[in-house]
């Protein structure tokens, strides 16, 4: 166990390492995949940053997700092409809805944490889905001009260089979060999560934190969503559905919720699971919310120390 | 009961009610700088109900607490540890995941995380001085009951507080470690008041300058700890009897 | 104004659909102790049982109503059965655990019946226009609202006037109390997990001609289910019905009149009622939990 502590710190870079050469390694389809789980995996690191890391269970994480999609869409009909400004602008979307919605979510524990954020969630679908002159309804968004990462630089054109360029993103931010979470104000949001009782009564200002925690959430949620549109090229309110929701969550699950990097090794999992079983039984294809509910029921019954055994000790 | 203005805590009139049932009714009480005030009386006298809610944890149904002369009935636990009211808890409250020193650092942060002076060596001779110096990298979750206690005293010191209000501080600790902890009270500075919950009457009596007898929610009697040992209504209270 | 009167009226049948599937997800929720998620689905079952069994005669209403409760029931019991491996591992394991059911049993049903929505065929008698103040209106709708009203009335009278509603009313306030009757907890979880699910089987039964089965019904409902019992806080009923009929005014007229801000009102109805009552559901729930 020491020996695993002592490598832990590693484990990120040595992840990331390992996914560079993919660029030159794997075929088209492989390395379009694999940037699609980035994708998620970065969507489900903001869920594993709530739900493990500061007790807030949340199914909601793709409100901001497509907020921040919707953002950089907008964007890019405005002929903005600059990748690192449709992230930003994306980013600080999806910390925005954050912050406007941290009240409904920030006084709320446990289980009724994961009732209100899917009606956040939901709900935020249903806006994609009606408000037509902003979002263009259920037809939902093209946004074909893909995007230079800094001005100077050459656009993603290829599939290889998107890889590269989600790739570079995921790093940049999963490491600053991992670096935040190792700092002083890490420990203060576990000990926020582990017992509220002993912060209030040593003068902590716990929803102060959790809306920290929540808007930094949506804003790494907001850039999946900015990331999402330059590898689809595209953004409906379907992005943002039910089905997301609980792919990363149950990518979350299996991770160990309290671990970023198992956030992200989970998206890979699950969504590599998924299009292998449909790929491989003519009669699964197309029924991906069956795969996945079937994940999770296994998932919860045979992983119990995962993050629900943790969660549950604390209770 | 004079309102000398060098009260650090003053209560007032002091009740908290659940439905028809009195837990504390009409109590009084005051606290100065760097006193040591012992609170006791049978189970179910109201003296955690007290201590709630001097804490901010429990909102009372009458009466008024001041706080060096300022009125903070209405704040939350948080906004009075902020003004110094430290507190220990029945069950200790400890963060299991953590290692027993970050506990100690982050219970020592002020609020949005600055570190107190001392900052990390005074959480190591917090420890130390509780008796915790061997399992400082231990997850606060692995250690025994009696060393959360410990865990969370010194957690609550490291607050700074100017008055500690400790809840059952030995239960269920072993002998030898009620020996260190009644040391460990003894040494604490004046610069902090101290408000002991305790039904071992021993490490009260030895502890105390003066001490309070809660019976039934009502406030029975208040004196040194000669007067108190020799007081009748004290007698009677833990003989069951109301005087 | 008089344009939204259809409207408005139907969202007082929507409402009260909605008042009595809500009821059934507290009752799980605040006795039984369990968030259901699949909640939604045995609202489907309903649904799916109208749509197949109903074919215009009383009989098959009734005999699709029978179907429909039943079977939501039953499935309300199977959940609480998949939970047992789960003792001991918290609130947090057992909602995940329906959520995966609710995903499952979701796609299942779509495989059964088909990707679309079902038509529903209500009995002649009441498939047919009624006239209020100058409107023609469905009748059956007319009819739903009356009869939603009776279970309305019913569910209350049966919380607030009986022995069962008096300690469903004090488990709700006081979790520990399940703990002090010496009941099986096992029992209580399957009791409330079924009466909750025929509660939803009822409304789906009854309401498929107002929220039809299709493939998005459980997601609705539960979504919709959820933002009524937010709104109207654990344990009062009352609440619970003009919060329920708020959220049916709000998916009638509010989207008949502005459809992109109808959302918008259903977001700033949670955010205000949760920043008013900053105690509530929320605080016991913090101590439950």
């Amino acid at each position: 166990m020491s020996a695993f502590r002592r490598l832990a710190p590693f484990g990120f870079p040595a992840l990331i390492v390992a996914l560079v050469p993919m660029a030159w390694v794997l075929d088209e389809y492989a390395t379009k995949t694999l940037t699609k789980i980035l994708v998620v995996g970065l969507l489900a690191v903001s869920v594993a940053l709530l739900t493990g890391v500061a007790g807030l269970p949340t199914l909601g994480q793709t409100a901001p997700y497509l907020v921040g999609a919707y953002t950089a869409a907008t964007l890019v009909r405005h002929d903005v092409h600059i990748g690192v400004v449709q992230l930003l602008a994306a980013a600080g979307a999806g910390a925005l809805f954050a912050l406007v919605t941290a009240p409904l979510v920030v006084y709320a524990r446990g289980v009724v944490v994961l009732m209100i954020t899917l009606a956040l969630g939901e709900l935020t679908s249903t806006v994609a889905g009606r408000w037509k002159a902003v979002t263009n309804g259920t037809d939902g968004m093209l946004a074909f001009t893909s995007p230079a990462p800094l001005p100077g630089l050459v656009t993603l054109d290829t599939d290889r260089a998107t890889y590269l360029y989600v790739l570079t993103v995921v790093a940049v931010l999963v490491g600053i979060v991992l670096l935040v979470l190792r700092s002083p104000a890490g420990a203060m949001l576990r000990a926020a999560r582990d017992g509220e009782t002993r912060m209030r009564a040593s003068g902590h200002p716990v929803a102060g934190y959790l809306t920290v925690a929540y808007v930094a959430a949506g804003a790494l949620a907001g850039a999946a969503g900015a990331l999402l549109v330059t590898v689809e090229r595209y953004v409906s309110p379907g992005a943002g559905g039910f089905d997301v929701a609980a792919l990363v969550l149950l990518a979350v699950v299996i991770g160990g919720a309290t671990s970023l990097v198992g956030a992200l090794l989970g998206a890979g999992l699950v969504v590599a699971t998924r299009d292998w079983l449909a790929g491989t039984d003519d009669r699964l294809a197309g029924h991906a919310p069956l795969i996945l509910g079937g994940l999770f029921v296994i998932c919860v019954y045979l992983l119990p120390r995962g993050l629900l055994g943790k969660r549950s000790a604390h209770e | 009961m004079s309102d000398l203005p060098s009260d650090l805590l003053q209560v007032d009139g002091l009740g908290r009610r659940y439905g028809d049932l009195a837990a504390l009714d009409g109590v009084h009480l005051r606290v100065a700088p760097g006193d040591r005030l012992g609170l006791i009386g049978p189970n179910g006298a109201g003296k955690s109900t007290l201590l709630n809610l001097i804490a901010g944890s429990l909102r009372p149904t009458a009466g008024r607490i001041r706080f060096d002369g300022r009125d903070v009935t209405r704040l939350g636990p948080a906004r009075r540890a902020r003004l110094g009211v430290g507190r220990t808890h029945q069950h200790p409250a400890v963060w299991s995941s953590l290692p027993a020193l970050d506990n100690v650092l982050v219970a020592g942060r002020r609020p949005w995380g600055r570190l107190r002076a001392g900052g990390r060596e005074r959480a190591r001779e917090l420890l130390a001085e509780v008796g915790l110096a061997g399992v400082e990298r231990t997850a606060a979750g692995a250690l025994s009951h009696g060393q959360r206690r410990q865990l969370e005293l010194a957690m609550a010191l490291a607050g700074e507080p100017r008055l500690l209000l400790l809840d059952e501080p030995a239960a269920g600790l072993a002998p030898p470690e009620v020996e260190l902890l009644a040391s460990l009270l003894a040494a604490l500075p004046r610069t902090v008041a101290i408000l002991l919950v305790e039904h071992h009457l021993d490490l009260v009596y030895g502890f105390a300058d003066r001490i309070t007898v809660l019976h039934s929610g009502r406030h029975v009697h208040t004196g040194t700890v000669p007067e108190t040992r020799s007081s009748p209504e004290v007698a009677a209270a833990y003989a069951g009897v109301a005087p | 104004m008089d344009a939204y009167l259809i409207p408005a009226v139907d969202g007082v049948a929507y409402g009260l659909l909605l008042f009595v599937v809500a009821a059934g997800l507290t009752l799980a929720f605040g006795v039984g102790d369990v968030l259901n998620l699949a909640h939604g689905t045995l609202f489907a079952f309903g649904a799916y049982a109208a749509a197949k069994v109903s074919d215009g005669s009383w009989g098959s209403l009734a005999l699709a109503v029978l179907i429909g409760t039943a079977t939501a029931a039953a499935g309300g019991a199977l959940l609480s059965v998949l939970l047992v491996p789960l003792a001991g591992r918290g609130h947090l394991a057992q909602a995940l655990l329906t959520f995966g059911v609710a995903l499952v049993v979701g796609d299942l049903l779509v495989t059964v019946f088909g990707p679309d929505e079902l038509p529903i065929t209500v009995p002649a008698s009441l498939d047919r226009p009624v006239d209020i103040a100058g409107h023609s209106y469905p009748g059956y709708r007319l009819a739903f609202i009356g009869v939603a009203a009776l279970i309305a009335v019913a569910l209350y009278v049966v919380v607030a006037r009986t022995r069962a509603g008096s300690l469903v009313r004090a488990t709700v306030d006081d979790r520990d109390m399940v703990a002090t009757l010496g009941v099986d907890p096992f029992k209580v979880r399957t009791g409330v997990l079924a009466v909750g699910g025929a509660l939803a089987g009822l409304a789906g039964a009854l309401g498929a001609p107002i929220i039809g089965p299709g493939p998005r019904v459980a997601d609705l409902v539960l979504l919709l289910s959820l933002v009524v019992v937010v709104l109207g806080g654990m344990g009062s009923i009352g609440g619970a019905l003009i919060a329920a009929i708020a959220v049916g005014e709000i998916q009638t007229v509010g989207v008949t009149a502005q459809p992109t801000l109808a959302p918008f009102l259903m977001f700033g109805a949670m955010a205000v009622v949760l920043a008013l009552r900053a105690g509530g559901l929320l605080k016991s729930r913090r101590v439950a939990t």
